[in-house]
């Protein structure tokens, strides 16, 4: 077995086993969660709890984190890299291949595995979600089922007895007695009108004065006073209207009956001057109250700091100081101050100045404090002085001009401000009237003064009797209205009672003279009366029971039923406001979950994008990488090939040399052997007639003669030869100068490209790096402003559902006010009551509450979102950081890649004999070059001839590299001991020729030399 | 000439109304008394009561104004009250008033 499949083998092993351990945890962590949901509901809520998430949120973090443990450390088998198998045997091929199909079966084992867990844990975290949320709707519906109970009980116990209950028990208590008193009173006064004959009036007024109700002391002096009013005003006005129609308006036929016709209509005129006489007084009441609310707001309107709360108070104090005033004419005299003066910007202790004024001016003149109040205020607007002068107050304009002079404001009387001349009038009037307050005490203490206090009592007591009948007046109109279309009917014979009407009196009666016939004007009279009892058939129960409810509002059995209902609103009221505030908070938690998606969605929006950009930023610095590699490669390539070509050039220079040479070698042989030969045909031309002349000297001769030419010969020739050397010498080493030279130049020029080539990448890469801190400021800019957005979004949702919240709140409350006639001290106590329930601190606080937490939450979590995103950047950071060793470990690739290239440079300039000096890798400008390593990565076994030198990369991977040169290939052109044959073919004349002509001897030592077989 | 002043002989209603204001001053009438001094003791019980009913009476009977009566001659006042009182026959009113139950 090879060592690379041991070293397979033993990393499979590895692998399996690491998953296999995983899958163990897995499996264990699963089994205990599958065991017990309710474990997961316990880690859901606690978690929950914890991390102030809501457990939608929770169960996504559990889930993930769940995830990543059960992925950590597996490989997706579809990611599983194949083993190189190359160099490997069958037999090992065979096996390695088997040990990757079992790797990838484990592996796709684990992963499924794994993939089953997460999503059991997925669907029991699902349930413990279902479950849980279940629980919690069910415990915030008993939450809510309590706080109602608790609010409702809260109501019940506390509101209705500490406000409506007692304050409506009270109001019929007190009137129930004031009624009996006035009845006792009544009595009392009746029984003195019979044995006096005195009209009730005066009764009262002697009640009072002497105190005959001797029973009646103390305290209840002031109460008795009232009563006695009352009662006096009931039985001087009209026979008592209320009497009249407490007693059933469906006795009113009887009572017209018994007073022929004729006291019908008498009586009904009575009646309703009455009425008009004391509903008008209370109209004009309510018009006066009208015009001091409008005087209030008016100088609200002004900027001055008052309140109708304080502006009742102000009349209950006047009304109290100056028992002279009834409460109609202060407030009539307060609006018209107010009206009259709200330009002046009086302070308030300035307007109680001018009341006080009015008062005094009101006493001293016996006039209404109304008018009074009216002078004042015109004096102090216009300078209209005379009620004052009436007074005895010096007053008019030129004091008022003299006064302001006094006070530093040196004007004439109509170039002052309005503001000034009241000012000025009015600290005029104060020291004027000084002297006439004193008086008004000791006026309210003579015998008039307390009458007219009396009278003023009297009418304010009157005016709040009529103040009653303002519905009576309504119910009288319908009961009119009802009468005069029946009286239609009896037109003519109304006409005809007209007419007898329109005559003098006494012709209804007896005639002139004498005594009216009461008879005969019965007589006269049937017709109508007949007439009208017809009218008086018209059922006047049902009007009588509206008048009755309106006259008697605090009728006992009318006061349980508006109880009752009020009881019935009540709950009502807190049913509504109960269900606003579930509503409100369902609305708010939607609001609160779609806002907590949405910026969850841009925080993934974001971190989407920031990833693509940053893929795209290094896909584009994988671009330039690939280009500048593929550049210098080519310029590598480049430069291989030019010095192919100058080795190519300089060979065939030195080849032609060469050529040259050994021609011209040869040429002085041939010519050295032509000249041998010309020595030796005369040497044997005269050796022959030697020979015949016999002549032995002349042979010795011709021997040393020719021996010595032979030897000139020979010397010649190694001389040329030489020569010939020399020379050719000297061209080769002009020729591999030229070389040199021009390889150096190439170099430079190399250097110079590859140092282009990395200045333009760097270039691209700052350029690339730079668009990329630009899109990611962008990206974040645009995130941020994304979040605002939708930040004030929420912001605005929410106002708009609190204030929805607010006017629906209002809405049932104002409802609920107008439905019970609430007063101002009625509204202030349910207010109370209810804040104890709804307010700060009350049972349901804790619900309002909720929208604090949720708001705390949202911002806990925002800042964990972005807690996120930074991890994200930071993991980005690290990525960028991996790739840059990455990158610095490629470099040591490339290194080993450019050894090879030098040494193969080397072999090169070795072969050629040229200078070898390429450079150092120090200072090569590869140095900066990160390569990609998958990109030139051996695909498989290569056979490729190389005719000329290349630069290739090698080893990235564990692989075999064996370069083989062609003269060792195992067929042709080698005889295998690594030498080669020359083999030189001569012409076969020359060849000829030479045998003829050296007999033989030339051709052997010619053989011999050139070493031809012979 | 009284009656160029406008004095009327009053209708029924108007005639309560005059009984309405002059009733309390009415003393009571025999045979031997006198009209004028009938008449009299009424304008003087109303003077010492400072009532206005002697001009009310006036302005009922002669159907006119206060600003109207007051620009009538002084002299004419009196005149007017007592004829206009035995025109419409104010003891015969009173009784009649109290037969038929009319009570102011």
């Amino acid at each position: 077995m090879s060592d690379e499949k041991i070293s397979f083998e033993l990393e499979a092993t590895i692998k399996v086993d690491d998953a296999l351990k995983k899958l163990k945890e897995l499996e264990e962590s699963s089994k205990a969660t599958t065991k017990a949901i309710t474990s997961l509901r316990e880690q859901l809520v606690n978690l929950s709890e914890h991390l102030n998430l809501t457990l939608d949120a929770t169960a996504k973090a559990m889930l993930k984190d769940f995830e990543n443990i059960a992925f950590k450390g597996l490989t997706k088998p579809s990611n599983l890299a194949k083993p190189d198998l190359t160099g490997l045997g069958g037999s090992e091929k065979a096996s390695a291949k088997a040990a990757f199909a079992e790797l990838k079966a484990d592996a796709k084992n684990a992963w499924d595995f794994a993939t089953e867990q997460v999503n059991d844990y997925k669907k029991n975290l699902k349930q413990a979600l279902r479950e849980q949320n279940t629980a919690k709707k069910q415990s915030d519906s008993q939450f809510t089922a309590r706080i109602k109970g608790q609010a409702e009980e809260t109501l019940k116990n506390q509101v209705v007895p500490i406000d409506w209950k007692q304050i409506s028990q009270d109001a019929t208590q007190g009137t129930q007695q004031f009624i009996v008193q006035v009845d006792k009173i009544k009595q009392k006064m009746i029984e003195i009108n019979t044995q006096t004959g005195a009209p009730f009036k005066v009764i009262a007024e002697q009640m009072k004065e002497t105190k005959q109700v001797a029973e009646l002391t103390g305290d209840q002096l002031t109460k008795t006073k009232s009563a006695i009013t009352a009662a006096a005003t009931e039985l001087t006005k009209g026979a008592s209207a209320t009497n009249l129609f407490s007693s059933a308006l469906s006795k009113l036929k009887l009572v017209l009956a018994g007073v022929f016709g004729l006291g019908l209509i008498q009586i009904l005129r009575g009646i309703w001057t009455w009425f008009n006489k004391g509903v008008n007084v209370a109209i004009d009441f309510s018009q006066s109250l009208f015009k001091l609310e409008a005087s209030v707001r008016a100088l609200q309107r002004t900027g001055v700091n008052v309140t109708i709360k304080e502006t009742v108070q102000l009349i209950k104090e006047l009304r109290d100081e100056f028992g002279v005033f009834n409460t109609q004419e202060v407030v009539e005299g307060i609006a018209q101050v107010q009206l009259l003066t709200r330009n002046f910007r009086f302070t308030k202790e300035e307007m109680k100045e001018v009341f006080k004024i009015a008062s005094t001016l009101a006493i001293v003149l016996g006039k209404d404090f109304s008018e009074a109040a009216k002078s004042t205020a015109l004096f102090l607007s216009s300078g209209y002085a005379e009620s004052m002068q009436r007074a005895g107050l010096a007053v008019n304009r030129l004091t008022v001009q003299e006064e302001a002079h006094r006070l530093g404001i040196e004007k004439g009387y109509t170039a002052l401000t309005e503001q000034e001349r009241a000012h000025a009038g009015l600290s005029l009037v104060l020291r004027e009237i000084e002297p006439l307050v004193a008086e008004n005490a000791r006026f309210q203490n003579t015998y008039a003064g307390k009458i007219r206090a009396t009278t003023k009592e009297t009418e304010d007591y009157q005016r709040v009797i009529a103040t009653r009948f303002i519905p009576t007046k309504l119910a009288l109109l319908k009961i009119l209205l009802a009468l005069i279309k029946s009286f239609a009917q009896l037109q003519a014979a109304y006409e005809a009672f007209s007419k007898v009407t329109e005559k003098p009196w006494w012709e209804m009666g007896g005639g002139r003279g004498g005594i009216g016939d009461p008879k005969k004007i019965k007589e006269q009279s049937e017709t109508v009366k007949d007439a009208m009892e017809n009218v008086l058939d018209i059922d006047m129960s049902e009007y009588g029971l509206d008048l009755e409810k309106d006259l008697f509002g605090s009728n006992p059995l009318l006061e349980q039923e508006k109880e009752e209902d009020f009881k019935n609103n009540l709950n009502d009221l807190v049913k509504d406001l109960i269900d606003i505030q579930e509503n409100g908070g369902e609305k708010r938690l939607e609001l609160e979950e779609e806002f907590l998606k949405e910026m969850d969605d841009i925080d993934q929006e974001f971190i989407e994008k920031s990833k693509d950009n940053w893929e795209n930023y290094q896909e584009e610095l994988a671009d330039i990488q690939t280009k500048e590699q593929e550049d210098v490669a080519k310029e590598n390539q480049d430069l291989l090939d030019s010095v192919a070509d100058l080795n190519h050039d300089t060979q065939t220079k030195i080849s032609d040399a060469n050529k040259k040479y050994r021609e011209q070698e040869i040429k002085a042989e041939r010519d050295h052997q032509e000249k041998l030969r010309r020595l030796r045909e005369e040497y044997l031309f005269d050796l022959e007639d030697a020979l015949r002349a016999r002549d032995a000297l002349q042979i010795l001769r011709l021997m040393r003669r020719y021996k010595l030419d032979k030897e000139q010969l020979g010397r010649q020739k190694n001389t040329d030869k030489q020569d010939r050397a020399d020379s050719y010498k000297d061209e080769i080493s002009d020729i591999k100068k030229q070389a040199a030279e021009k390889l150096k130049e190439l170099q430079i020029e190399h250097q110079r490209r590859l140092e282009e080539i990395r200045i333009q990448a760097a270039k691209e890469r700052e350029e690339a790096r730079i668009a990329y801190d630009e899109k990611m400021a962008e990206l974040s800019e645009q995130h941020e402003a994304e979040k605002e957005e939708r930040k004030t979004q929420y912001d605005e949702d929410i106002e708009e559902l609190r204030k929805s919240i607010e006017d629906q709140l209002t809405d049932v409350v104002q409802e609920f006010i107008d439905a019970n006639d609430l007063v101002k001290e009625q509204i202030d106590a349910l207010g109370e009551a209810l804040g104890e329930v709804f307010g700060e601190g009350g049972a349901a606080e804790g619900t309002f509450n909720q929208f604090g937490i949720i708001l705390d939450n949202i911002t806990k979590l925002a800042n964990e979102k972005q807690q996120t995103i930074d991890l994200i950047l930071g993991a980005i950071q690290t990525a960028w950081n991996n790739a840059t060793s990455n990158a610095l470990a490629n470099v040591e690739v490339l290194k080993g890649a450019l050894t090879a290239a030098q040494s193969m440079y080397n072999q090169i300039a070795a072969f050629a004999g040229m200078h070898s000096d390429m450079g150092t890798l120090e200072s090569s400008p590869y140095n900066n070059i990160y390569p990609n390593p998958e990109a030139k990565y051996a695909s498989g076994v290569k056979n490729k001839l190389l005719t000329r030198p290349q630069l290739f990369l090698a080893g990235e991977i564990p692989e075999i590299m064996n370069i083989t040169p062609v003269s060792q290939l195992s067929s042709g052109g080698s005889n295998g001991n690594g030498k080669g044959t020359l083999e030189i073919l001569l012409g076969s004349g020359l060849e000829a020729n030479i045998i003829d002509n050296t007999l033989g001897e030339f051709d052997m030592i010619l053989r011999r030399e050139l070493g031809k077989k012979s | 000439m009284v009656s160029s002043y406008g004095l009327q002989c009053l209708p029924i209603a108007k005639a309560f109304e005059l009984y309405d204001i002059l009733g309390k001053y009415l003393p009571e009438f025999s045979e031997d008394t006198h009209i004028l001094d009938f008449i009299g003791t009424i304008v003087d019980s109303i003077v010492d009561d400072k009532s206005t009913a002697f001009i009310d009476a006036l302005c009922l009977m002669t159907g006119k104004s206060v600003e109207v009566i007051a620009d009538f001659p002084s002299e004419m006042h009196l005149k007017l009250f007592a004829t206009g009182l035995t025109i419409n026959d104010i003891v015969s009113l009173r009784e009649f008033c109290k037969d038929v139950g009319y009570v102011r």
